[in-house]
């Protein structure tokens, strides 16, 4: 007996989630090529919003999403199923009651996984950051994308080795090429079989409109972090470029310290913290003292 | 094909009484004897009917037991089968959570 042991997932936008005409354009796009029966990827460094558009763009397909998150752990099994326990059964038959007959059978219990699941009902499977899994574990995407079937273990039984996958199956893609901690190289058979769609930094506009919905600081206020995270962006001179995380979180924590920001001091000491820490990766004082100068200018000649 | 009650039995075959014979001139009949012999038929019929009032008492509480089984059995059968269709569905039947994003 095969028994599937997985959750689904009902993605739904939060209320502040903004839907601009760079997001707009992206996610239309995405859903083309779905259509078009390519699986999507996003690709693109931290804080481009790639999972938030694969869920998205999940949304908007409207099937039931299977969320896989990528991990040097991860194995074939991990994805497809295996065995999991036992399963006993015994059968004590009196039925002539001098007689006593017994009849004992023990079996394997199959556990399908989240990919299986997803390839046998057609939902869409979202693979968020999947160049963390090691490439031999993702081998059998190769197979899913191309020729839409599905290698399985014999030791799942009953419905053979081979698994037709739905016609409504679907995949989205997350990676960060730029990320150096815990990744592989994704490999060029799979990547050859899908969409890859590059995505950068937010446009200007779609910046402020999500600071602004996340945050709910004054659109004043927050079109002047956006400015200042973006002038430290475009100087080049950070070891790591701040994302939109960066005008977040300034954002949210002057709107609960009720802090303006014409009020210079306390505002561009906060700027001070946040982006000398989300724009290096060892936390160099050389680094920190140079950013510092950046914001407190960007600071200034935004104020005026 | 005659169903159990439309076939004859030896209650069928006519006798002395049920047509009336009898070996006895007409002129030497006397009714005492008649008498007689009706009274002893109205005793046998009287205890043919309550044997047969008796019999049909016990029938119909076996029946009444009999048809009780059934219908337990058919319960049970039914109970199984609802509990196998559950526990297969359940197998197929996903949990699912709402995400926001």
């Amino acid at each position: 007996m095969i028994e599937e042991n997985t959750t689904i997932l009902e993605p739904s936008a939060l209320p502040d989630f903004v839907e601009t005409k760079y997001i707009k354009d992206v996610s239309n796009r995405a859903v083309f090529y779905i259509k078009a029966g390519f699986p999507v990827h996003f690709r693109g460094i931290s804080g481009t919003g790639k999972t938030t558009l694969a869920m998205h763009v999940a949304n908007k397909i409207g099937r039931p999403v299977v969320l896989i998150h990528g991990d040097e752990e991860f194995t074939t099994s991990n994805l497809v199923g295996g065995e999991y326990g036992y399963r006993m059964r015994k059968v004590v038959d009196r039925f002539q009651s001098r007689v006593l007959k017994t009849e004992e059978d023990m079996v394997k219990r199959w556990v399908d996984n989240r990919l299986t699941v997803a390839c046998k009902y057609g939902f869409t499977l979202i693979y968020d950051e999947f160049t963390r899994s090691r490439p031999e574990a993702n081998n059998i995407l190769l197979s899913i994308l191309q020729e839409r079937i599905m290698d399985l273990p014999a030791g799942r039984g009953a419905e053979g080795p081979y698994l037709k996958v739905h016609p409504d199956f679907t995949a989205l893609f997350t990676s960060n090429p730029e990320e150096y901690a815990g990744v592989h190289r994704s490999q060029d058979a799979l990547r050859d079989r899908m969409v890859t769609m590059d995505l950068d930094h937010f446009d200007y506009e779609t910046e402020v409109a999500i600071t602004h919905a996340k945050s709910k600081l004054s659109k004043k206020d927050v079109e002047k972090i956006v400015k200042i995270v973006r002038g430290l962006r475009e100087s080049g001179k950070c070891e790591f470029a701040p994302t939109i995380r960066a005008c977040i979180m300034i954002a949210k924590a002057a709107k609960i310290q009720n802090i303006s920001s014409h009020s210079n001091g306390v505002f561009s000491q906060m700027c001070q913290d946040v982006l000398s820490s989300v724009t290096s990766r060892v936390g160099s004082k050389t680094n920190q003292n140079r950013v510092k100068e950046i914001v407190e200018g960007l600071v200034a000649t935004h104020s005026n | 094909m005659k169903a159990l009650h439309e076939i004859a039995t030896i209650r069928n075959i006519r006798s002395m009484h049920s047509i009336g014979a009898r070996s006895v001139p007409k002129a030497q009949r006397s009714p005492y004897l008649d008498l007689y012999t009706l009274k002893k038929e109205k005793d046998r019929l009287e205890k043919e009917a309550s044997i047969l009032e008796k019999k049909r008492k016990i029938t119909g509480r076996l029946l009444n037991d009999v048809n009780k089984s059934i219908a337990g059995l058919q319960e049970e059968i039914q109970r199984e089968g609802e509990i196998k269709t559950v526990t297969n569905t359940k197998a197929n039947a996903l949990r699912t959570m709402p995400i926001r994003y």
